[in-house]
Parts: structure tokens; sequence; C-alpha cells
């Protein structure tokens, strides 16, 4: 489920490359993961599980199973049959706008700036 | 300046006399200012624009270890923050996101770069939202697709798509995180990966 939203850590989006070929000749295209999400959002997840899977002949059934959509709108039949949800793998660091003055005040102030400074 | 009064002015005494006036002064330092932000207010046909002093924001009491020499040692935080601490890396930014130089804060130089190198990676993973350059005035800056990142080392802009990943024994691996962070405190028994 909303796949549009994966992050990448380190510079993945701009070094991993997805390679395939079409089979014709001069039919072997690279593309940079960015360029990849902004074609098709579900794709990044999708490559990732399949290359997870046990390489034989389930994985195509088992990905057949897997349902991916890149926002928070899903079909209603899908909806209902959710079971759990999995917790977040990393914890999401929170921007300096989402913490609380009191949070901000709380934290000490670890240097004082000489009297005459300017910023 | 100088050199030229030495040459006409040999004696030591006149010449510390004539260099005392005027060139000692508009050497001095410019007067001393704080902080301050600007108020506009708006009297009628009559629009003040003045700048009032805030305090400066002053170290906070009782430090844990008051014998370091550096903000970090003083606090025992040195192998212990990472990108994602922003209340303690947004003390050493200025508004528009830039860092500040090491003599005024008084870190010493390994804290000063660890401190520089989080505080790009935090600006990459867009931790500050606030503390944006200004832009010239009417500058619309072009919508660029979203992409959420973490653990960055370089710029976006700087880097190339592998193409040749290479074979199993030279792999050309992409770099996560930072090597000046390497000794920091782990509470997990995951070894810190810096090359995936």
């Amino acid at each position: 489920m909303n796949t549009r939203h994966i992050a990448f850590s380190g510079n993945k989006w701009e070094q991993k490359v997805y390679s395939s070929h079409t089979g014709y000749p001069g039919g072997f295209k690279q593309v940079t993961a960015a360029q990849l999400h902004q074609k098709d959002p579900v794709a990044i997840v999708k490559l990732a599980i399949y290359g997870m899977l046990p390489k034989n002949l389930h994985r195509r059934t088992l990905m057949q199973r897997l349902h991916l959509f890149p926002d928070e709108d899903i079909p209603e039949d899908i909806r209902k049959n959710l079971v759990e949800e999995l917790p977040q793998p990393r914890k999401v660091p929170r921007r300096l706008d989402e913490y609380t003055q009191e949070e901000i005040e709380a934290f000490p102030r670890v240097w004082s700036p000489p009297e005459d400074y300017r910023l | 300046m100088a050199a030229l009064n030495v040459l006409v002015y040999p004696s030591g005494r006149l010449l510390r006399g004539l260099l005392a006036g005027p060139i000692a002064t508009s050497w001095a330092r410019l007067p001393a200012r704080g902080f301050r932000e600007v108020v506009e207010i708006q009297e009628g046909k009559t629009t003040t624009i003045e700048g009032r002093l805030t305090g400066t924001p002053k170290e906070s009491p009782n430090p844990p270890n008051p014998s370091g020499q550096c903000p970090i040692c003083r606090w025992n935080l040195k192998h212990k923050y990472g990108y994602e601490d922003v209340l303690l890396l947004s003390q050493f930014l200025r508004p528009c996101g830039g860092m500040l130089p090491r003599r005024i804060t008084g870190l010493c130089q390994e804290e000063h770069r660890k401190i520089e190198e989080c505080v790009k990676m935090a600006h990459r993973a867009g931790l500050f939202p606030n503390h944006r350059p200004q832009l010239p005035e009417g500058f619309v800056p072009k919508s660029k697709p979203q992409l959420n990142r973490y653990l960055t080392r370089w710029s976006p802009r700087s880097v190339k798509p592998i193409y040749n990943k290479g074979h199993r024994w030279n792999k050309v691996r992409m770099a996560v995180g930072s090597p000046l962070l390497k000794d920091n405190v782990s509470y997990s028994r995951k070894p810190l990966m810096l090359y995936h």
C-alpha cells in the first residue's frame, strides 16, 4: 500500500539501476530507480519482493497473490479481507516543525554564542 | 597602507601614534550587536521598520561534564547522535540552513565535521523544512519529484547511476551514511553497514 512514499537510504535513488532486456537486439534497457519510480511507483517494491522469494516455480504464483497499490485507495473487497498491518521496519525521523514548542524548550542548549555575534 | 606608513615613518613611536589614530578605529570590530528580529509597524502613512534585540540564547546550566572543551564533550554526547537528532543539530544552524563556524560554536574539529555531515544528511532527508535559503524576489522554483531519502552521503545531483555493478569479487557498492559516524553507539546487535 502507498508504495509512492518509499524511502531509499544513501544515494540509491540515483545509483541503483534496474536493467531488463526485451529479447530483441539492441533492447537492453537500464533505468535508474528514480526514473522507474516516476514511470511506475509499484515496480520497485514488486522487484524487491520478487528478488527475495525463493527462485523456483512457486515465485510466479506467489507474486500473483501479491497486490500493491501506489496510494491509499484500495478496492473494497481487498480492504475487507485485510487481516494485519505490518509495523514500520525503521523509525521515521521527525522533522523540526513536528516537535512541539515544549519539547524544543525542554531540550538543553548546548553552547552559548558570544554577545556580539551577528548571524 | 600599513606597509607604506612603515616606510615613510621609520621611528617606532611615531608609527604607533599614527596607527593608533584613524586606522585602528576603522579596523576595530563593528559595534556589538546581538540577535535581532525585524518588526514592521504601519502607522497611517508612515511605516517604521525597526530591528528589536531578541535575547541571545544561553547555554543551559549544569552540563554533566563541565571539564569538557567542546559542547559535545561537556554534555556527554560524543558518539550518541545521528542525522535524526534535529533538536541538537538545529542549534548549530543559521536560519538559511548553513553551519556556524567552529570558532564561534567552540566545537572540536572532528565533532564539527561530524555535525556538518549529519546536518547535510538531515537537509537531504527534508528534516529542516524552514531552514531554506532565501530566494530572490519573484522566483518560483520548479517542482521536482519528491523522493524520500535518508542517510545520503553524496549530493543527489552529483551521483551517477551504477550501470556496471561488477562481478561477484569486484562489486561497486553504494555508500550509505558516513564513515565519520562509524564509532557511534549501537544498541542493536547488527553491525553498521556503510556500503550496501
